[in-house]
Parts: C-alpha cells; structure tokens; sequence
C-alpha cells in the first residue's frame, strides 16, 4: 500500500510536470495545431447545443418574467414610435452631410471591413464575462477588435483567437474599459465594466456636465474600436462630492442574453 | 477498455455542454461545472490512475475554451482528484455514503478557491487577465460552491443507481 501511495504522488508530480510543460508550449504558440484539430471537432457540435439553450432560456425567462415583459413591451412600443421620428430627421441630417462633405472636397468616413461570426459557446468557468464566437484568425480576426451587434451596438472586444474561434470579453467585465463620448454634450470619458451586472462611465471631469439619459457611444480613441458605436445611456450618478472625477452608471444597450449573431470589425475598408 | 472510452465519450458531451447549454441556466449569473462534479464522482467511486488522465485530458479541453490563462482548470482538476485519493485513504471513508458527501463538499469548496488563486498566480507570471480574489470569492465562489456540490451529490446519487446495470453490461 505504502508503494501504491508512492506511485500515485510520482503519477501526480509527473502530471504537474506535464501541465507546466504544456504551458509553456502554449506560450510559445506550439500547441496551436492539436488546440486547432480539437476545436475543429467541438465546434460543429457546439452550435446547435448553443441553439437549444438559448431557446430553452428563452422560454424559461418568459415563463417567470411575463409581467415585467408586458411592462417593458408597452414602454419599447412608445420608445419606438419616437425613435421612428428621430431617425427620419437624421436621415436628411446623414444625407447633407453627405452633399456638404462632396461639395467642400472632405474625405467621406471610411466604412468598416466587418465579418459576421455566431455565437457557439460561453467561457467555461464563472470568473469573468467572456463567450465564444465561431471566427478566428483564419478570416482575419485579431485581439482587441471590436465587436458589435447588427444596428452598431457594441458588445466587447475580441481577447484571444484561435485558428477557427475567438473569445470575446464583454463590455460588462471587470477588466474592460472602452474610451467613450456623451453624445449631445461631447463629454469624454471611459466606460468601465461592473462585474458583470453594468457599465460605469468613469474618469468625468468634475467641471463637466452630463444631461441624465443621454446616450454614450464609443470616442475612436482605442484604435481598432472606431467612434461612434451605441455603448449605452447614462443612468445615475454614484460618485461622491469628495472624488476626484465623477461616475456614472450606464444602462447598457446590449442584453446578452440576447446575443446569437455578431459582427467583428476588421478594419477599415 | 470499453468503459474508459465511454468515459472519454461522456467528458466530451459534457465539455460541449459546460460550453454550450449550461451557461444559459445560470442562476444569478452562476452556474455549475458538469465537468468538475464528473471528474469527483469517478475519483470517489472509482479512483486509480485513469480518473487522473480523466482529470488531465478534461482540464485541458476546458482550458482550452477558458478565457483564463492555459492550464489553470487542468491543474485544479488534478489538484483535486489527487486530494480525493489522499483524503479518501486517509482521513474519511470513501465508502461511507457520509464519507463521499464530506469529500466532495470539501473539493467543490477547494475548487472555487484553487481557480481565482491560480489565475491570480498566472496573472503575476505575466500569463492571463488579473481578478479581484476576494471580490471574485465573495460575489461567485459561494453560490458556485453550492451548485458545484448539489450536482455532485445529484450526479453521485444518479450514477450509484446505474452502476449496477452498467456493471451487468460489462462496463
């Protein structure tokens, strides 16, 4: 028995053996062809697993949340006839913008080179928001790309990838941080993740003045984030008179429970 | 060797569905890791040395979709079956009904603290992203504590039941 026991903590140190071996192949990037013969197998089966969930929690919510949903499909209904206005008058506003940019010679924006990619899983622990998309850096995705949903919505960053999946921090991690713009005050400022549950826009100066619900895109500054992505509306104020900036909480415009399809943004065109 | 390749079988369709189906389930943006209560189940029911190799190949097909660090969950995961093996002989009898319960409620508690602390540990080697480790303790670890150990204790019940029938199949 004693043997036996001996064996066992050879086989376990052997193991860890084995284990930081492994990470140090990973960080020398050798193991990227067995990750990609292994993912190439999972991934397929992924997908429809995915599907069944997403649905299965959707009727789930419904069945414990219809009071709330009756309330908010009102609201949403109003909210929408409003936004149907707003969108008619920026359209004309979008288009002389056009003829005055053609008229004065001013370069139009350039649009963005984007890949549609599905959702196929989530981070397997319960440390940190992150899920899965099924595109990887075979079609060009790369790390701290942005991704967004189908209307600009952005949803996160790309933070890893693989040769045919990446994993995409949501803008709602701890560690995310986006630099971002009021966008009828122009105030500049970051948006930070709260654990999981909410965004705060943070680094305010304190002179400066926010209108409540006013709407919060992104500011350009990170790079490969362009400007003017949909992040959210400021909510309320939580800093204190004695803090050096101000801090809001931001209602995001994004339920993540909602995601089946994204866009990552290459580039541009 | 029938029965290992089935188990290799039934770690894969639960890897696919830690990934894909168990997320949308959470309760209060938690949920449990089917992978973890397979891997205690058959240290405490079966032991020996493949429920190690069990525990390596599982860890490394969940690092592998982990946005952690590489080799965070296979660590843990041998950490704790290698815990089992030396607690069960030791300490508590593993054949005891009351014996299995303590073994698996100590490794679920094991695992939420050996994760945060080894991507804290990674995060200083420069590998991974940083977390608050108390912060992550606190808001997740206790309920995930508790989910990890109901389903163990589920899955332990469920798989005591079929174990019977699968032995008569010669598995």
């Amino acid at each position: 028995m004693f043997r036996r026991n001996f064996s066992k903590f050879y086989l376990l140190v052997g193991l860890i053996a084995a284990v930081v071996l492994l990470i140090f192949l990973n960080y020398l990037g050798w193991l990227d062809w067995p990750k990609r013969i292994f993912s190439k197998a999972v991934i397929p089966i992924l997908k429809p697993f995915e599907a069944v969930g997403h649905k299965t929690s959707g009727a789930l919510s419904v069945l414990f949340n219809i009071k709330s949903i009756i309330r908010e499909n009102s609201e949403l209904r109003r909210e929408n006839q409003e936004l149907i206005l707003k969108i008619s008058g920026l359209t004309e506003m979008a288009q002389e913008n056009k003829i005055l940019r053609q008229q004065l010679q001013i370069e139009l924006p350039l649009e963005s080179k984007i890949v549609q990619a599905d959702l196929i899983g989530f981070d397997s622990g319960n440390v940190g928001q992150y899920f899965l998309i099924g595109e990887g850096s075979g079609v060009g995705v790369k790390e701290n790309q942005g991704v967004i949903m189908p209307g600009g919505f952005l949803v996160g960053k790309v933070v890893g990838t693989e040769n045919n999946f990446s994993k995409v921090m949501e803008l709602t991690d701890s560690n995310s941080s986006v630099f971002a713009l009021t966008q009828e005050t122009r105030v500049g400022g970051v948006v930070r993740g709260d654990h999981g549950v909410g965004l705060v826009l943070d680094m305010i100066p304190p002179e400066k003045e926010i209108k409540p619900q006013e709407l919060i895109v992104s500011s350009g500054l990170d790079g490969f984030i362009p400007k003017g992505l949909f992040i959210g509306q400021v909510d309320v104020k939580i800093s204190t008179e004695s803090e050096v900036f101000q801090r809001f909480k931001v209602k995001p415009a994004v339920n993540y429970n909602d995601i089946e399809t994204v866009f990552v943004i290459l580039g541009n065109r | 060797m029938m029965n290992k390749i089935i188990g290799f079988l039934v770690i894969f369709m639960l890897l696919v569905l830690q990934i894909a189906f168990v997320p949308h389930m959470s309760l209060f943006g938690v949920y449990p890791n089917f992978l973890l209560a397979a891997i205690l189940i058959f240290a405490v029911m079966r032991g020996g040395i493949w429920v190690f190799l069990f525990a390596f190949f599982s860890g490394a097909a969940l690092d592998i979709f982990s946005s952690q660090a590489f080799g965070i969950y296979t660590l843990s995961f041998i950490l704790l079956v290698w815990l089992i093996e030396f607690v069960g002989k030791n300490l508590f009898k593993a054949t005891d009904f009351s014996g299995q319960i303590s073994i698996l409620a100590l490794s679920c508690t094991l695992f939420s603290f050996l994760t945060p602390l080894f991507i804290k540990n990674f995060y200083w080697l420069g590998l991974g992203q940083n977390i608050g480790f108390w912060d992550n303790l606190l808001r997740i670890g206790l309920l995930e504590i508790m989910l990890n150990f109901v389903l163990a204790i589920l899955g332990l019940m469920v798989f005591k039941k079929t174990h019977a029938q699968l032995y008569n199949l010669g598995l």
